[in-house]
């Protein structure tokens, strides 16, 4: 037998699990009636105004005339099914679907809900002010990039980016630093939202002292653009630092643009004794269109490092007069290192792909 | 007289993409098959034999390379011109399927009137 207290003390954990259970289905049925509602809403705006803006990227109607027939409380609804045509259109298709948004009071929707304190309204606003590049929406995007938020964040610089505020470059790196957890990648995407005007402002960023994740960010942001003027710039990078990502890095964007001015720089790294730069080093040079190091190459078949070998090899083979025969002969001489071995094997592939 | 619409087999799942294209095609007279996987793709084409053939390259089920490659080595359709659908991040791809005998691609996102243009053009309409 349980003493009274326990015995109300079961029954009373018994009644608040119920309880609880009863609320917690509550709950989920309200949230499917208002998901249900809204699909259901989505769905009759569909029916009801789909063919009316089919006909308007068809027309000349202009966008106030269209938005001005649609009640204010379904602009959720129109932006919702917006959304995913101003993902898959482009040229004036596109252009004549964001006038729907940015030249009528669509926008000022747009802003409200980025005065919004809710979250989920803020990213919502900030695709749409950044997509159909909603200009006055830059002081409150500068402003949301501030909550600290990273979906807030990423959402606000990526619209920044694309409406091209320049002049928030140094605001969204600040704030970026404050993030541990995003990745650079997070920074390219931003970045290259902007268009390549950003280039030399980033050019300006880039020294020895600027901190080697944020250098090899705007390396790729520069290599993305094939930025020519930045090729100076970058040599001195490569020149200068003694990053191994930075390198490597500036090494790629030298590709890229094929800088002939760098090939003598690119050339002292075929001896750096990082195998890593080594490998990107003779990629690097075997594109430039200076032949003179062909010799300084073959010898680079016969290192130690595998991957050294191949691009070695892939470079000789791709890249010089002769080159097959003379991967040939390595191939099939008395050598049996890895050098032979990756001749024939890139002999071989090549072979498959002439159809031979 | 032959009233019959000119008809033409749509291979994409993107829902948003089928709507326009089907909306346009639809509204210019053509008649349009749409299928949403690449299942059933050369099982359709041999019993309607379209004037056209829109394949997406990345369909869920069977890829739009090997569907291409069925279509053209089948002597029964392999004269179907195939215009492929798909996204601007697929060099590779796109390369091989104009190697395999399609005639043109359309690149996502993408224009409705050069969209129109390319579908008129290989229709013969």
């Amino acid at each position: 037998m349980y003493p009274d207290n326990i015995y109300h003390l079961i029954v009373f954990a018994i009644l608040l699990l119920l309880s609880l259970s009863y609320l917690l289905i509550v709950f989920v049925v309200i949230l499917r009636i208002l998901n249900n509602y809204t699909t259901k809403q989505q769905t009759r705006f569909l029916n009801d105004w789909e063919s009316l803006i089919f006909s308007f990227l068809e027309n000349d109607e202009s966008p106030a005339e269209l938005i001005s027939k649609i009640p204010k409380r379904k602009y959720k609804y129109l932006l919702n099914y917006l959304r995913e045509f101003l993902l898959t259109l482009n040229g004036k298709d596109f252009e004549r679907l964001a006038s729907l948004i940015n030249h009528t009071k669509v926008s000022d929707y747009i802003i409200k809900n980025l005065k919004s304190r809710n979250k989920n309204n803020i990213i919502f606003a900030s695709f749409f002010a950044g997509t159909t590049k909603i200009e006055i929406a830059k002081p409150l995007l500068q402003k949301t990039i501030r909550i600290h938020n990273q979906q807030i964040f990423f959402s606000s610089s990526v619209a920044l980016a694309q409406i091209n505020a320049y002049d928030s470059l140094d605001l969204i790196l600040h704030e970026f630093i404050k993030y541990n957890n995003f990745g650079n990648d997070y920074l390219l995407l931003i970045l290259t939202e902007f268009d390549d005007i950003i280039c030399d402002k980033i050019m300006k960023l880039l020294t020895v002292e600027t901190s080697p994740s944020l250098a090899t960010t705007f390396l790729r942001v520069l290599r993305y653009y094939k930025y020519q003027d930045a090729g100076q710039t970058v040599l001195r990078m490569l020149v200068y630092s003694h990053l191994k990502d930075v390198k490597i890095e500036s090494l790629k964007f030298i590709e890229e643009i094929k800088f002939e001015k760098a090939a003598f720089a690119v050339s002292k790294l075929l001896e750096h004794k990082l195998p890593e730069i080594r490998s990107q080093a003779i990629k690097t040079i075997s594109q430039l269109d200076n032949k003179s190091f062909e010799d300084k190459i073959f010898s680079k078949l016969f290192e130690n490092d595998y991957d050294v070998q191949y691009q070695a090899a892939l470079a000789i083979l791709n890249h010089y007069e002769d080159g097959e025969k003379k991967l040939s002969d390595l191939a099939y001489s008395i050598n049996k290192g890895n050098s032979a071995a990756i001749s024939r094997m890139l002999l071989s592939e090549k072979r498959v792909r002439d159809g031979k | 007289m032959n009233n019959t619409p000119p008809q033409i087999l749509l291979a994409e799942d993107n829902e948003i993409a089928k709507r326009i294209i089907v909306h346009k095609l639809e509204s210019e007279n053509y008649s349009v098959v749409h299928l949403a996987t690449g299942e059933n793709v050369v099982e359709t084409v041999l019993a309607i034999k379209p004037l056209l053939i829109i394949l997406d390259l990345l369909l869920p089920v069977r890829n739009g390379l090997t569907i291409l490659r069925d279509l053209k080595s089948n002597p029964l359709c392999s004269g179907i011109p195939v215009i492929i659908f798909t996204t601007n991040n697929n060099e590779e791809m796109l390369k091989k399927a104009l190697e395999l005998g399609a005639v043109d691609y359309i690149l996502k996102p993408f224009s409705i009137s050069e969209t129109m243009a390319k579908i008129k053009k290989y229709s013969n309409t």
